[in-house]
């Protein structure tokens, strides 16, 4: 009977649970795809020249962290069952079962409608990585084959996985079934809870956000605020905003706590501030994070948390700010109730449903908000993203074999190699592993005057200069004409990244130069933006100058650079060989100072460079997709679960006279506003962001893509998430309207 | 006759200090084996809490409760479910049926809770169901049958393990007149010819009337009791809407 009882419940949770089944299935599939690709079986089948180790290695980290995510629809889910059915239980209880029998009952139920799904979503996952593995194939240049994709050792950890999840999250739900006194469970019948007030909702949230405000303070004062002298103008404007928002912050957070506890008054206008404020905070601190950058590098504050926390603290305030904003919304509904004509009559239901849902849910509406918001910026600034590095990938990987020093790693300029070196190691060792040296280059740098060696700060390095001949072998290299230089002239080597205006703003300020003992004169146009690699640009500047040769040998050397090609490309193995002993030779054996040698093999280069992109692309791809779907089914379930509720307001209304056709406005409406909101602030916040990350990274990308496809990328985001969006809301209504109507 | 029920100065509080509300002061009364009890009151007098103290969904705040010499106030919370399934059962005003089930299903699951083995189930609940008249609708599920078969089914879940008491909260409240009467008469055959100890809380005089005897609650006290006797149920019924009158209730709250 038991059993039969468990089946059943199953199957009538199935019914109303369709939805999250199919999210379920959607992500565990999902899981399943993205995890394929890291299985041995998988890797056995990819042609010998690639190597996915680093890949997989990765991958088989971050998709479960994600997976993770699910825990927070799974028990969002049980939540709300148990919520709905503690009638039942108490039933049951009350007819002499033990408490623990139905709350293990509850178990096994919940248990197998997930296990259903994980053996569904793998069914789908096998089809998902078809698709999975296609774009591994067109990143990695090869074709597509079908290939048979059920792994054993995949679905024994996918099947470990989420059997895991459900049965910690199913002894969760024990404990709280069992917990619950029968008299409670019996008697609560769902209460829509209108006598919330701002203060039950927002109070414990403000402390929090309160004590991540002191933290932010104490941040600015302590570590920040001493070095007020050496800021620049704009960086000072934002520490002054970021501190005094915190402290306006602050004492509204004060005012609020005084207000609603010792004043008993609603405190809804403070709860509006807050959330202004706290907006403002969270984004200052955030923009910030590029001056706490700076002094990282300065060396005037240390260590590694001030990486991650400034951004953990504004993401704290913007979604406290979210949360207030949510809760401030039902109250500017009751406000308008209050005061406008217009709400009168049958409004006044719609206004109703609409309050009751915001009291209950605004944290959870400010999270769905949030992770919308941020699945949309990490979907639509991705493509750019990735193009922006595949593009870097292209320009740095243009040479088979590159060794190249850096100064920067050296302190004293007597440290530095004195003359050209000898890359004859190089060529016999290629040689030895069998492949031939198809061309090769050995250039250096040099420093135009020697005081120019101990300018290290960012933004001002010293230009470099290299020798005429030198850049010419380059050149010759990379399959380019060679240039000529008019006598007592120079000219200059872009990197890709310079843009025109940086070009020609440098050019009006160095028409003539001096080197060494000598004065050149910057020659007509000769301006060279072609792509020799990025061995020359060490400096981290965008140019370097083009000098005679005679110049040249009096001026002291700052880095060198060799580049070879070889008639066939080096095998995976043999490049991770040679990295590991040629960087030994180079760093190790007195050549050049310690640690200051690089080198960069193009197999290398590519499979990381590819495998890292990919891993972005998919990654990121997999996070978004499996946060919206939660997300939406979350939203979607709220209103379906509250079917039977609704039904009954609906056939009240309908006896008092409201036509069918206007229950349906209703119903459309209701679902409008719910599904709505949080989509059109995190549309409004997300495109924010896009504004912003378009216009400060502007310098990083556009050497790699246009701005048209920018901004096609994220309509193009738009556009795919509305369609799905429609979709739920579709699926929504439709099944919403079966429930309340029939 | 035995004593099955004894309820010795029993209160319950709500509330927190400063604000508490008594809902049952000081109650006593005795229950007899195979008793038919009804006990009234206006909204509020604490009928429900006192059902639900006896029933131990609740706790009480002083006094004791025994049932056949248990003291219910004092049994362990392991030890509730077992003391629940061997010694009482329950008819709810919204009958509470498992809608996953068939009828037929829903009282056999009260004696598979009770661990009867299998082979005498089906057997016991066709001979329930013939008493109770619900035979031909045992395959049917809940909601394809009438408030009353729904009630009779209810009624026969809560009789199937023979329990010592049986407790009703107004089991009449969802019925149409026709359907409460057809069920107050199943009632009083149980209490007859099976011998149910009944105890029945009700705001109705109507449903009360078919008591043996009425016991009459305000604001947490027992205001009186009536014993039917040798009267009749028309007797009784005129008895109890004087009590009601003097309650201060209104006439226009009786049916």
């Amino acid at each position: 009977m038991y059993v039969k009882l468990a089946l059943r419940n199953v199957k009538r949770s199935a019914k109303d649970y369709l939805i999250y089944l199919l999210t379920m299935v959607l992500s565990v599939g999902l899981f399943y795809g993205f995890l394929s690709i890291t299985s041995p079986f998988y890797n056995s089948r990819l042609p010998i020249q690639m190597n996915l180790d680093y890949f997989s290695g990765k991958m088989k980290i971050i998709i479960p962290l994600i997976a993770m995510l699910l825990v927070f629809l799974i028990s969002y889910v049980n939540r709300y069952t148990i919520k709905r059915r503690k009638k039942e239980f108490a039933l049951q209880i009350i007819m002499g079962m033990e408490q623990r029998t139905v709350a293990y009952m509850f178990f096994i139920e919940m248990l197998l409608m997930g296990l259903i799904a994980v053996v569904m979503g793998i069914l789908f996952g096998t089809l998902l990585s078809q698709i999975v593995s296609a774009i591994i194939m067109a990143s990695f240049g090869e074709s597509y084959h079908f290939y048979f994709s059920i792994f054993p050792d995949t679905i024994l950890w996918t099947l470990t996985f989420f059997t895991a999840l459900f049965i910690i999250i199913g002894f969760g739900n024990v404990h709280v079934i069992r917990k619950q006194k029968v008299i409670d469970m019996l008697h609560d019948s769902y209460n829509t809870e209108s006598t919330v007030t701002i203060k039950d909702m927002l109070f414990s949230s403000v402390i929090l956000s309160s004590a991540l405000a002191i933290c932010i303070l104490l941040l600015c004062f302590i570590k920040i605020i001493p070095f007020w002298n050496q800021f620049g103008q704009r960086a000072m404007k934002l520490v002054a905003a970021c501190t005094f928002g915190t402290i306006i912050f602050l004492i509204c957070a004060a005012i609020f706590v005084v207000t609603t506890c010792k004043m008993k008054r609603e405190g809804s206008l403070v709860a509006a501030l807050l959330s202004v404020t706290g907006l403002a905070t969270g984004i200052f601190l955030l923009q910030m994070q590029g001056l706490i950058d700076d002094m990282l590098r300065m060396g005037m504050i240390s260590g590694g948390i001030y990486n991650f926390v400034p951004p953990v603290l504004s993401m704290g305030m913007v979604i406290f700010s979210l949360v207030a904003f949510f809760c401030c919304i039902s109250w500017m509904v009751v406000l308008a109730k209050k005061k406008s004509k217009k709400f009168r009559f049958q409004n006044l239901f719609l206004l109703g449903q609409i309050i009751s849902k915001l009291k209950t849910n605004s944290k959870t509406m400010a999270i769905l908000t949030c992770v919308f918001m941020s699945s949309l910026v990490l979907l639509g600034w991705m493509p750019t993203y990735t193009a922006q590095a595949d593009g870097y990938l292209k320009v740095r990987s243009i040479y088979d074999v590159q060794i190249f020093s850096a100064y920067t790693r050296v302190d004293n300029i007597n440290d530095l190699p004195k003359a050209e070196m000898d890359y004859s190691y190089i060529d016999t060792y290629l040689a030895k592993g069998g492949y031939e040296v198809a061309g090769t280059a050995n250039v250096e740098t040099y420093f135009l005057k020697d005081s120019d060696f101990n300018i290290r700060i960012e933004n001002y390095m010293p230009v470099l200069g290299i020798s005429l001949s030198d850049y010419n072998s380059l050149l010759r290299l990379s399959g380019h004409e060679e240039i000529s230089l008019p006598k007592n002239s120079f000219a200059v080597a872009w990197s890709n990244t310079a843009l025109s205006d940086e070009i020609r703003q440098f050019n009006k300020l160095h028409t003539q130069i001096r080197a060494g003992e000598c004065t050149l004169t910057k020659a007509k146009g000769a301006d060279y933006q072609i792509n020799v690699g990025m061995g020359i640009f060490t400096s981290r500047m965008k140019a370097v100058y083009i000098l005679p040769d005679s110049v040249c040998n009096t001026l002291t050397l700052g880095t060198t650079y060799y580049a070879a090609n070889t008639t066939e490309p080096l095998s995976y193995d043999f490049a991770v060989n040679m990295d590991n002993e040629v960087s030994h030779w180079l760093n190790d054996t007195g050549i050049i100072p310690k640690d200051s040698g690089y080198v960069r093999l193009k197999t290398l280069q590519l499979n990381e460079g590819i495998s890292n992109s990919l891993m972005l692309r998919l990654g990121g791809t997999y996070t978004s997709l499996v946060l919206i779907v939660i997300c939406l089914t979350i939203l979607a379930l709220q209103q379906l679960t509250d079917a039977t509720e609704h039904k009954k307001r609906f056939e009240i209304i309908g006896k008092l006279g409201v036509d069918k056709k206007q229950i349906s406005r209703y119903i459309r409406q209701q679902m409008s506003v719910w599904f709505g909101i949080p989509i059109l602030v995190a549309f409004c916040g997300s495109g924010a962001v896009f504004a912003y990350l378009s216009k400060a990274n502007y310098r990083e990308y556009i050497p790699y893509v246009t701005e048209h496809q920018v901004f096609t990328n994220i309509l193009n985001i738009y556009g795919i998430f509305i369609l799905v969006f429609i979709c739920y809301l579709s699926v929504t209504y439709t099944l919403f309207k079966r429930n309340v109507i029939s | 006759m035995e004593q099955i029920l004894r309820i010795e100065h029993i209160e319950k509080y709500y509330g927190n200090k400063g604000n508490i509300t008594k809902a049952i002061d000081d109650i006593s009364f005795e229950v007899s084996n195979g008793e038919f009890i009804a006990i009234m009151g206006a909204s509020g007098s604490g009928k429900t809490t006192l059902l639900n103290c006896i029933s131990t969904i609740d706790t009480v705040s002083a006094g004791h409760i025994f049932l056949d010499n248990t003291d219910i106030t004092e049994i362990k919370e392991k030890n509730l479910a077992r003391f629940r399934r061997e010694n009482l059962g329950f008819v709810f005003q919204d009958f509470n049926l498992l809608d996953t089930l068939t009828i037929g299903e829903n009282i056999a699951m009260a004696l598979t809770i009770n661990k009867v083995p299998e082979n005498d189930i089906d057997r016991r609940v066709e001979e329930m169901a013939e008493k109770l008249d619900i035979l031909s609708i045992l395959n049917k599920f809940p909601y394809q049958v009438s408030g009353g078969q729904k009630q009779r089914c209810a009624c026969a879940r809560a009789m199937i393990n023979n329990p010592k008491l049986i407790l009703a909260d107004e089991p009449t409240g969802a019925l149409d007149s026709h359907s409460a009467q057809m069920l107050l008469t199943t009632i009083q055959t149980m209490n007859q010819e099976l011998n149910a100890t009944i105890l029945i809380v009700t705001h109705d005089a109507f449903t009360a009337s078919y008591s043996r005897r009425v016991l009459f609650l305000k604001d947490g006290r027992i205001f009186t009791e009536i014993q039917r006797g040798e009267q009749s149920r028309k007797q009784l019924f005129g008895k109890i809407l004087d009590v009601m009158t003097l309650l201060g209730g209104d006439l226009s709250d009786v049916r």
